[in-house]
């Protein structure tokens, strides 16, 4: 459990950082909480030559809350927030994501910005980010960049950050707030990783159909993604309708790419995501009805 | 002594709770030396190759002290030291010659100045291989055409076990039923959190080698390690400090410490080696892993009649330690549980596999005869459409049979194994559990309720019995009870903790004793050169014979107290009471300060010349019998019908230890085997790909897994030894796996379902369910 030799640096300033990571390019990684990079590293999966930290960035932790969004920075641990007060109020999703992702050592140590960029099969946060519409921020060899997450997601482990870009914030627009937001997950039961995670963020018509759906899926998938057929066919639809909804969700799961193994095969993990979208929004439909 | 209340039976926190709570436990790899180096293995990733191992390269890197491949060290093959008559063992390489046989095998070490360069230059050790062909199964090694593990052993067969007294096709006549079935208890992965560590250091100016290890068995293994390496024993010390969890892997001698004491000597330098997580995996040894035929005669009451169990083990590539004699002696004996069934008839063939070597893991063979006896009564019960508790007792030894000889060899000497039942029973309200199961069924949900009884023999044991099986190892265990000067005490202890909390339940036999307070008292173990020899810990048994031989040695030193302090007060030793503080004259308002005596006793002083120096008295403990702990568990479960997944909704757990030392160690000793007992029956398992490597992230339990856990004590005392005490370490994990599996198919009976491979993964349990409609629908 001990990496293959690397060269460590730790700037004081952005610029710095962006400087080291240019020159680096793909033989350069970014540190922010480890909470993948440390275990890619002891495990030798991964074996760059320079491993910049940028934990002694200052104001990289800042979380902001401004007018119509939110602003969270790439140091800004999973525990810090889990508990913000505006996040809690406005993305509550986010701490629903905290209480099923990892421990709270884990969390303690890693952030929200480094989850989004290493995209995890079982990436509970960029599930739970991509039905947010979470754009992300930062830096690079040409200047500063803005990027929808849905864009910058290519596959498992997959960016399409270039050589050298740093990642420093995350932004959220602040939902209309009669939004409901649900996040539900199907863990290993010892591991704890995802077998089947769902992100939903619906609004309902007062006669208990669906106005608007944002869903997104991890674990079983091979890459954390939004459900943008299932979103369609189910505004209009009362979810409470079981049969319906089972249909719409087994015709939308159709053709996605899966994950499996020893544990939950791929065709388990799909059987497991239905029921678990089904009930998600069988649920959150009785308890905003 | 007179005392306040007796400390035995005293939930007292652990006093090693300090230490491993806030991260100030010393384990091996804490250690460091001076000049310390340190060795890192390279292992095959094949299962069965020819290897050519070239470590120039590695020689050649930064750091680099010496790199041996397996041609460079003349090493004997680490041998079994339970070798069952009859059985053709195969000890392990301690690196491999020409041949691996199995995925982690090592090949090579490298020996550096730091762990970081020798791990870096283990990457550039060369090894060719060339694969052959490997089997993996136990029942595919043992067909006509499979690979060969062993070249001279065209079988696979490492050994063949028989018990019983045979009658079954004649009771089956008779039987109005005869049902067979098929149970598979997989193997898994022990995964004690700290893995195995050794650092060794000869120092060449004293001739000494001193091994520190994490390790369960400190002086057996100073014996075993000085045979195979042909070193005196008196110069061969033994350091086992503070073990994370051993689980009974931690009790056999590894390749890897044969290989690094025999390194530090040719270096004249302390080589340290901490296996990493993926090592552990496939270098320590494995648990369980057997395919059991049954065939049961019954009568239409569920009077089991006659029981034939034909069994193949897997013992991986070669034999571990106790590798023989757990799959077959411990299963075999337990098979029949706490039932008298007339006509038994067991059969166990143990083969050779390309798989990690497979030894004892927590309950060492009787969690699969448990598995066994306990399926079997279920089975009986659902296919005879009786109570499953009702042909429990229907089978049970009556105590008018008591002792009781089973038909595979086992004695049952004592137990209230029906009022154990009975009590669990109420507990759980079983009336109500089985209305709200009938109330649950009819809305469509899965409930379940199972039952699992278990006995097991413990508190290891007779030296006379263990030859008889070709087990060689004492049975005995060593105190040194020490009271100081200044009236604070020390044990020595054979012992070895390896969590329980011995420094806390040791403590408190020796201070009703002494009559001071375990506080006042330290434990002392895991070092061959500060405690007499010793056997260790396994088998359930530090309490029992470990405990044992401590308070007889106390009693002995509080004798030795109260005969000083009589002759200081001129009283006669019977008239001396001691309240903690003074030692008193009955009757007599004369007495002696406690510190007096002790102090007395060490310098002697206006002591006559016939009353000898000191207060310190060793006992080597060697039982005459083995206790026989009983407990009965009960399980209920709910299962999502769309998900497969299982919920354990409650877990209660009766068990028989007789006199419980701590009952808060004991509970938590309990809720340990139970943990892993539902580990294994609901998502443990070493899976193996089709190349013979473990899967990299096996499932273990963890708190946040773990249902909240239902416990008692009932007390029936044991004579086996003195302080009435039975093994607690391993019932959890005996009980738990049937009482889980039990439960499941309890729940999903009537869909058709009836048999189920551990571990219950939610996938699995789905298919049985889609299986199990589509029978019934069809």
């Amino acid at each position: 459990m001990i990496p293959a030799p690397f060269d460590y640096v730790r700037p004081n300033s952005l610029a710095e950082a962006a400087e080291l990571a240019a020159s680096a390019s793909d033989s350069g990684v970014i540190l922010a909480g480890g909470q993948s990079l440390l275990t890619d590293l002891k495990q030798r999966r991964k074996r760059p030559r320079l491993v910049i930290d940028i934990g002694a960035i200052p104001g990289l932790d800042a979380i902001e809350v401004r007018q119509d969004s939110i602003r969270i920075g790439a140091m800004a641990r999973q525990a810090d927030i889990a508990r913000h007060s505006a996040i809690v109020r406005h993305l509550p999703l986010l701490p629903q994501v905290a209480a099923v992702a990892a421990d709270p050592m884990v969390r303690r140590r890693a952030t929200l910005v480094g989850a989004l960029c290493e995209v995890e099969p079982g990436g509970d946060w960029v599930a739970a980010s991509l039905a947010l519409d979470a754009t992300v921020v930062g830096a690079g060899p040409s200047g500063d960049w803005e990027m929808q997450l849905c864009n910058l997601v290519r596959g498992p482990k997959r960016t399409a950050l270039h050589p050298g870009a740093i990642a420093t914030a995350v932004i959220f627009r602040l939902p209309e707030p009669r939004r409901a937001m649900r996040y539900t997950k199907a863990k290993h039961a010892a591991i704890g990783w995802s077998i089947a995670s769902v992100a939903a963020v619906v609004d309902f018509s007062s006669d208990g159909r669906l106005s608007s759906a944002a869903i997104a899926v991890a674990g079983a998938t091979a890459t954390p993604q939004r459900l943008p057929s299932l979103e369609a066919a189910l505004v209009g639809k009362l979810p409470v309708d079981e049969v319906q909804t089972a249909q719409e969700v087994e015709r939308a799961l159709k053709g996605l790419t899966l994950q499996g193994d020893y544990y939950a095969s791929e065709r388990y993990r799909c059987a497991r995501l239905a029921v678990l979208i089904r009930r998600t929004l069988i649920d959150l439909a009785r308890l905003t009805s | 002594m007179n005392k306040i209340s007796p400390w035995k039976g005293r939930a007292l926190p652990r006093f090693e709770d300090a230490r491993f709570l806030t991260g100030r436990g010393r384990y091996v790899d804490d250690i460091v030396l001076p000049n310390q180096l340190y060795g890192a293995f390279v292992r095959s990733a094949h299962a069965h190759a020819h290897v050519q191992v070239s470590v120039s390269s590695a020689l050649a890197m930064p750091g680099v002290v010496a790199a041996y491949s397996g041609s460079d060290l003349a090493l004997p093959d680490v041998a079994p030291n339970w070798i069952v008559p009859g059985t053709k063992p195969k000890g392990r390489p301690a690196l491999a010659r020409s041949l691996v046989r199995h995925v982690g095998e090592s090949v090579a070490v490298v020996v550096a100045e730091s762990a970081a360069a020798a791990t870096d230059a283990a990457e550039r050790v060369e090894v060719r291989y060339d694969p052959l062909p490997h089997v993996l199964d136990q029942e595919a090694a043992l067909a006509a055409d499979a690979p060969l593990v062993h070249a001279d052993l065209p079988d696979n067969q490492a050994t063949l076990f028989r018990v019983g007294n045979g009658g079954f096709d004649e009771a089956a006549k008779t039987a109005d039923h005869a049902i067979s079935f098929v149970l598979r208890n997989r193997r898994v992965v022990p995964y004690p959190i700290e893995s195995r560590a050794v650092n060794a250091d000869f120092e060449a100016a004293s001739g000494r080698l001193t091994l520190y290890i994490s390790q369960q068995i400190p002086h057996m293994l100073r014996r075993m390690l000085a045979a195979a390496l042909q070193f005196p024993e008196h110069k061969l010390r033994i350091v086992s400090p503070d073990v994370g969890g051993g689980f009974g892997p931690k009790m056999h001698f590894y390749p890897e410490e044969l290989v690094l004491s025999h390194v530090t000597q040719r270096l004249g330098r302390p080589v340290k080696w901490t296996e990493t997580r993926r090592e552990n995996m496939v270098a320590t040894t494995h648990g369980r892993d057997h395919v059991m035929k049954i065939n049961v005669a019954v009568r239409r009451d569920g009077t089991i009649l006659a029981l034939r169990i034909n069994s193949t083990a897997n013992v991986g590539a070669y034999l571990s330690s106790m590798g023989s004699g757990v799959p077959t002696v411990n299963v075999a004996l337990f098979t029949l549980g706490i039932y008298a069934i007339p006509h038994a008839e067991v059969l166990i063939r143990c083969a050779y596999t390309h798989t990690t070597p497979v030894d004892a893991y927590r309950g060492a063979g009787r969690p699969e005869a448990a598995f066994v006896i306990e399926r079997t009564i279920d089975r009986v019960a659902h296919e005879l459409r009786l109570d499953p508790a009702e042909v429990r007792l229907r089978n049970m030894v009556r105590p008018d049979q008591l002792p009781y000889r089973q038909p595979v060899g086992s004695v049952l000497d004592s137990g209230q194994y029906a009022v154990a039942l009975r009590r669990a029973m109420q507990r759980v309200e079983y009336a109500n559990l089985r209305r709200q199961q009938k109330d649950a069924r009819s809305a469509g949900r899965l409930m379940g309720i199972g039952i699992a009884t278990y006995t097991h023999s413990c508190g290891m044991g007779m030296a006379e019995r263990l030859v008889r099986v070709g087990f060689d190892r004492g049975g005995f265990e060593s105190a040194t009870v020490r009271v100081h000067a200044d009236g604070s005490a020390t044990i020595l202890s054979g012992s070895h903790s390896h969590g329980q909390g011995h420094a806390t339940t040791f403590a408190q036999i020796a201070a009703d004793e002494l009559g001071i307070a375990p506080q006042n008292i330290e434990v002392i173990q895991g070092d061959t050169d500060a405690v007499p020899m010793g056997t260790g810990t396994f088998n359930s048994r530090s309490v029992a014979v470990g405990g044992s031989a401590i308070k007889i040695a106390a009693a002995r030193v509080a004798r030795r107290m109260r005969r000083i302090a009589a002759f200081l007060v001129q009283a006669e030793p019977e008239r001396i009471t001691f309240d903690g503080a003074r030692f008193r004259v009955a009757e007599s308002d004369a007495s002696v300060a406690y510190a007096d005596v002790t102090r007395a006793a060490w310098t002697g002083q206006n002591l006559p010349r016939d009353m000898e120096i000191g207060l310190e008295e060793t006992e080597f403990h060697h039982p005459t019998a083995m206790s026989s702990p009983y407990g009965a568990h009960v399980a209920v479960v709910e299962i999502d019908k769309e998900t497969g997944e299982v919920a354990v909704l409650r877990y209660f757990a009766l068990e028989d230890c007789g006199h419980v030392i701590n009952p808060l160690l004991a509970r938590g000793q309990l809720h340990g085997g139970i943990a892993q007992g539902l580990g294994q029956a609901l998502y443990e398992g070493a899976f193996y790909d089709a190349n013979g490597a473990p899967t990299d992230n096996p499932p273990i339990p963890r708190f946040d897994t773990t249902p909240n856990l239902e416990t008692e004590f009932m007390t029936t005392p044991t004579n086996t030894n003195p302080l009435g005490a039975k093994g607690i370490g391993e019932g959890g994990a005996i009980g738990a796996p049937p009482a889980i599996v039990n439960a499941v198919i309890d729940a999903l009976w009537h869909l058709g379902v009836r048999s189920l491979d551990m571990p219950l993964i939610p996938e699995r349990v789905l298919a049985a369910i889609r299986a199990g409609e589509g029978q019934v629908h069809a």
